[in-house]
């Protein structure tokens, strides 16, 4: 099982930074790549799996991520970081996956929150506390139509400004801030009915 | 400020996306509305209700499917930093295109008595004619071997001569078409040019690759 992460694993000291295997992916060393893809996985996967909620789904949509991104890394920058860059093309892609596939069933299934990396504890009764908030604010976030998914996962699981956000999905600021607000009003409504 | 804060001004607040000195504001307008106040508490709260949730465990290492996916021994593996370059294509069509080429030179004498019986058409540059005519020369010449290890086959061997050159005209005649030599020469070229440049210009037009792509 391989170590969630939300960022992506950083390179160990003796190991070559994203920057050096980009470089040699780009002198024609495909090899390069297989590091780039376990260091950041785990993120990738995760961005797959909160915007599909299916853990099938989400590794196939994970995988074509990283086949994306390499058939793309002439358009990468090195100068910046590579995860928040493959991150977006994994949303994007998410997205399109979404919307392609409407109206979607957004039944769920026991197998979407079976085995989460929740902290350890030798608390049986927190853990299943824990385990039933995240299995809500799944839930939560897959009830909402694939564009809010987008924004709410660009914004509070990527940290992307509403510009950044507007550029990923290709849409006017002004959107990402009306689909934003909306979304969150949507959780708040799901996560807390009105009495 | 006397007016609540909507919505959307209480998002962008807690985005910190104001300016400095309108986040000031509202923050002393928050300070003293303890309805705004608890909306923006609530709103905060489903923050760290985002924030808190843990991340999935991937089970397996996608990297081997990733790699062996972009492998170029893969159908339709993608290009990469360095696209392979196609040059084997580029080769075919190149030789095609030059066959093609050659193969109107060879029938244009049979082509241009025919374009002149048939209405005075304009021909075409000066010196074509002279050019198609040498290269046949050239082309009777190079078939003289050809004509000369016949005729040493069919004597050391005793076979029939059309064994030998199966597409003697005589086949033709036994199937009752009998068409002169020179007839069957120019359906045999003409066949064969427009074979060639059809493969070589039709089959790679983006029009038929997208037709050809997969769904």
């Amino acid at each position: 099982m391989l170590t969630p992460s939300r960022d992506g694993r950083p390179p160990a000291e003796d190991e070559p930074s994203d920057q050096a295997l980009v470089e040699r992916l780009g002198h024609g060393d495909p090899e390069a790549f297989g590091p780039l893809v376990q260091r950041y996985q785990a993120s990738v996967y995760n961005v797959c799996y909160r915007l599909l909620g299916e853990r099938v789904a989400a590794e196939d949509l994970a995988q074509e991520t990283f086949i994306r991104a390499y058939q793309r890394l002439h358009h990468y920058d090195p100068q910046r970081p590579f995860g928040p860059w493959i991150r977006r093309i994994a949303a994007n892609l998410c997205l399109n996956h979404l919307e392609a596939r409407r109206p979607a069933t957004l039944a769920l299934d026991d197998e979407r929150d079976a085995p989460l990396a929740a902290p350890a504890t030798h608390d049986p009764a927190a853990a299943q506390v824990r385990a039933e908030e995240a299995a809500a604010v799944r839930a939560a976030i897959l009830s909402l139509p694939p564009h809010y998914r987008a924004v709410i996962e660009l914004r509070h699981f990527q940290d992307l400004s509403y510009a950044e956000i507007a550029a990923t999905l290709n849409l006017p600021v002004s959107d990402v801030k009306s689909h934003l607000f909306r979304a969150r009003k949507l959780l708040a409504r799901l996560l807390d009915p009105p009495g | 400020m006397d007016t609540h804060l909507t919505d959307e001004t209480l998002n962008e607040y807690l985005d910190g996306v104001l300016a400095a000195k309108q986040q000031a504001e509202l923050t002393a307008h928050l300070a003293r509305c303890p309805a705004c106040a608890a909306r923006l508490e609530a709103l905060r709260a489903l923050f760290a209700r985002l924030e808190a949730l843990p991340a999935a465990s991937l089970n397996r290492d996608l990297a081997p499917a990733v790699l062996q996916a972009l492998s170029p021994t893969q159908p339709g593996a993608p290009p990469g930093v360095h696209p392979p370059r196609r040059l084997l294509p580029r080769l075919v069509l190149g030789v095609q295109l030059v066959g093609a080429m050659l193969l109107s030179i060879l029938t244009w004498p049979f082509i241009e008595p025919q374009l002149n019986r048939w209405g005075n058409l304009p021909l075409p540059a000066p010196g074509l004619g002279d050019l198609a005519a040498r290269a046949q020369a050239a082309w009777a010449a190079w078939l003289d071997p050809l004509h000369t290890l016949e005729m040493a086959l069919t004597t050391a061997l005793a076979w029939p001569r059309e064994i030998v050159l199966p597409f003697d005209s005589r086949w033709l005649d036994l199937a009752g078409l009998a068409p002169s030599p020179r007839d069957a020469a120019l359906a045999l070229a003409g066949a064969a040019a427009l074979w060639l440049a059809g493969h070589a210009l039709l089959l790679r037009h983006p029009l038929v690759r997208l037709l050809r792509r997969r769904p």
